[in-house]
């Protein structure tokens, strides 16, 4: 019984190092910085102050706050209206081909995500593929311009988040006992009652998983509306980025990481207590 | 309970030469078979014969091959299962996990649009039919497994089918709570009203709540009857052995007796000089190979040798006795070799009939209780 332990132990001592080195302290030097003055000459002043605070409870990044969770939360409801019939099919689909399917949402995770949203550009610039494709269909008479625009925003965070959408989803459709199913049906509810009263609440813990693990990235994604929306989309994590890089108030940059930080830390609580009431209820014997 | 008036015909569901295969299996065939108004039917067969593909092409989960379902006089092969008046009682209750028992039992209601006040009464007065009035706010993983059971026929019968269908529902209960449920379930279905489909593999508790048994073998029905029907005159050796426990002797007919005018052949039994008396409304062609099928319970243990008179005495050694409470078989080896099981009450004012171990006994039977059947692979002499 030692080997095991040691082991184990290693491993969960390995797991917190990495943690506490490359997230906790990054975290806590973001929370002091957040506390600090800015300095013209080198980027901090250590003293304590409130400042970036205030920078960043003003009217201007409360607009952008706002409109980043609009769009997250946007970005979250398209995957999910989307990806919830995906997952459903695949779920449901014959084991053999089901395991392609699974590959092909997973295909895109082996190209680089920047490099994904460049080649977004071809799409729906004003002379790209889609505008190609519509001419030639004669559905618009002339290009659209979508470069620039929310819609392109959108586009790129659904395309590059839906496949965190799909997979948790998946995974609680397929753990979905078709029995439940029948047994509404035979209760007389017919497929849409029975997807409403049966599937939908069975399969919540999923669908909150898969709005985690949208919403929450959506908030924080800097290159997306950077490439696609241009200078005309700012959204918090330009936002901090830019406070870093470009304007160099590194105490606000600071405490806008903080306050988003919080914001995601309250969901993950939220989520945490859902998903252990809802496994309480999902016991089958 | 505002209950579904029938026509005056007494069939509520017709099975119409009905075949399911899948995938090229053939896992039913040429079904038919009338299920009468309120009565309780069981199908009884191994694991694998296909009852419960029986009951889900009833309750409407797949469309049979070849053949109809018809239920109370519609054609309802083209019917989703929500569009048919008959509940399903699952194998593993199925109880949805997210509601209450309350919601539950419910649901079905729910479905059909019954006004809120109605909903309440109706699921209260079946969850005290049930004794489960109390459990009404819990979810089904709070409930012990009899308790689950219940429930789920509460959330099927609370619907006022017109047949429920009852897919081994006892199968996960431990054997005494079992026998409580079997008879609870003969009073719920007197007390409703409504037509049972009942599916076990349990010989036992088939007979003991059946109004009628079909007995099913391999995708096919071997026999329909009363449980004494099925019990005392099977048409053929394998519902014999599968309805309960038997003693099979070969035997040769030797012609019909002139002695008796009630169809009694004579015979000779295999390992025995003198001929005997066989009782059976069945024909039987001179010398043709026959088996002869008697219950533990049909067999009579003498221990002196009878006088010359009486019929046919096999004659043995007790080589087992097995206590079963009120009950004991004994295991009796024949000169031959075959081995016999009798089951014996005690008789407690005569000790001295109780057989031991190594003793010599005669064994004949009660005359006219033996069940005579062609033999269906002789083997060659
Ligand atoms: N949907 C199905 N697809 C393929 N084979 C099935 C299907 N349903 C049942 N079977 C087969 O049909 C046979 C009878 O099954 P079933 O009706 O469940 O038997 P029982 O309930 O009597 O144990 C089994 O061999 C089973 O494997
Ligand atoms: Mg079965």
């Amino acid at each position: 019984m030692k080997t095991p332990n040691l082991f184990k132990n290693s491993a969960i001592a390995g797991t917190a190092l990495w943690l506490g080195v490359f997230a906790l302290v990054p975290f806590l030097l973001i929370c002091a910085a957040s506390f600090m003055e800015r300095s013209p000459t080198r980027f901090l002043e250590p003293v304590f102050s409130l400042q970036g605070y205030r920078m960043i409870f003003t009217p201007g990044f409360l607009k952008v706050f706002t409109t980043s969770v609009l769009l997250a939360a946007v970005t979250s409801a398209v995957c999910l209206v989307a990806g919830y019939p995906f997952a459903y099919i695949l779920a449901r689909s014959n084991p053999r081909y089901r395991n392609l399917l699974l590959l092909l949402v997973i295909i895109p995770f082996w190209t680089n995500s920047l490099i994904r949203t460049y080649a977004l550009i071809f799409i729906i610039k004003t002379n790209g593929l889609l505008n190609a494709l519509l001419l030639k269909l004669s559905i618009i008479s002339k290009p659209l311009s979508m470069m620039y625009t929310d819609f392109a925003v959108l586009t790129g965070l659904v395309y590059t988040l839906m496949p965190f959408m799909i997979l948790p989803l998946y995974a609680s459709i397929e753990k979905l006992d078709p029995r439940y199913l029948e047994a509404a049906r035979d209760l007389g509810a017919g497929k849409w009652r029975t997807f409403l009263h049966v599937s939908l609440p069975l399969t919540l813990p999923g669908i909150i998983a898969g709005i985690m693990l949208v919403f929450l990235p959506a908030l924080g994604m800097f290159y997306i509306p950077d490439i696609l929306g241009g200078a005309k989309s700012m959204l918090v994590g330009n936002f901090i980025k830019n406070q870093f890089l470009t304007s160099r108030d590194w105490p606000a940059g600071a405490a806008a990481s903080v306050v988003l930080t919080l914001i995601m830390a309250i969901l993950l609580i939220v989520y945490y207590f859902s998903e252990s009431s809802s496994r309480n209820k999902a016991v089958v014997t | 309970m505002g209950r579904y008036l029938l026509p005056e015909k007494n069939t509520i569901i017709i099975l119409e030469n009905i075949s399911q295969s899948f995938g090229g299996t053939e896992v039913l065939s040429s079904i038919n078979l009338a299920i009468n108004n309120s009565e309780l039917l069981t199908f009884l067969g191994p694991s694998g014969c296909g009852k419960t593909t029986l009951l889900r092409l009833i309750a409407g989960f797949e469309t049979p091959t070849s053949g109809r379902v018809v239920i109370d006089g519609k054609d309802v092969n083209a019917l989703p299962p929500n569009h048919r008046k008959v509940n399903t009682v699952f194998q593993s209750y199925a109880l949805f996990p997210h509601m209450t028992v309350f919601d539950n039992v419910a649901f079905g209601l729910k479905m059909s649009r019954v006004p809120k006040p109605e909903i309440n009464r109706r699921v209260s007065e079946i969850l005290k039919m049930v004794e489960l009035e109390p459990m009404a706010a819990r979810k089904p993983h709070q409930l012990s497994g009899g308790q689950q059971q219940r429930v789920a026929i509460a959330r099927a019968a609370v619907n006022n089918p017109l047949v429920l269908l009852l897919d081994e529902p006892l199968s996960a209960l431990d054997a005494k709570l079992r026998r409580q449920m079997q008879r609870d379930l003969k009073h719920l279905q007197r007390r409703l009203g409504i037509t049972f489909v009942f599916v076990t593999h349990d010989q036992q508790e088939a007979l003991s709540i059946s109004d009628r048994v079909v007995v099913m073998h391999n995708g096919r029905i071997e026999q329909v009857g009363t449980p004494a029907e099925i019990y005392e005159e099977p048409v053929s050796l394998r519902v014999a052995e599968f309805v309960g426990d038997t003693n099979i002797f070969d035997a040769v007919v030797l012609g019909k007796s002139p002695d008796c005018p009630d169809g009694s052949l004579e015979a000779r039994l295999e390992g025995q000089e003198k001929q005997c008396l066989l009782k059976t409304r069945r024909e039987f062609a001179d010398g043709q190979n026959v088996k002869v099928v008697l219950r533990p319970e049909d067999l009579l243990v003498n221990r002196k040798q009878p006088g010359e008179s009486s019929g046919i005495m096999l004659s043995g050694m007790v080589d087992e006795l097995i206590y079963k409470g009120s009950t004991y078989d004994i295991v009796i080896s024949l000169q031959s070799g075959k081995k016999l099981v009798v089951t014996e009450f005690f008789d407690e004012d005569d000790e001295s009939m109780i057989a031991s171990v190594g003793d010599s006994v005669y064994v004949s039977w009660i005359k006219g209780w033996e069940v005579v059947l062609p033999d269906e692979n002789p083997e060659p002499v």
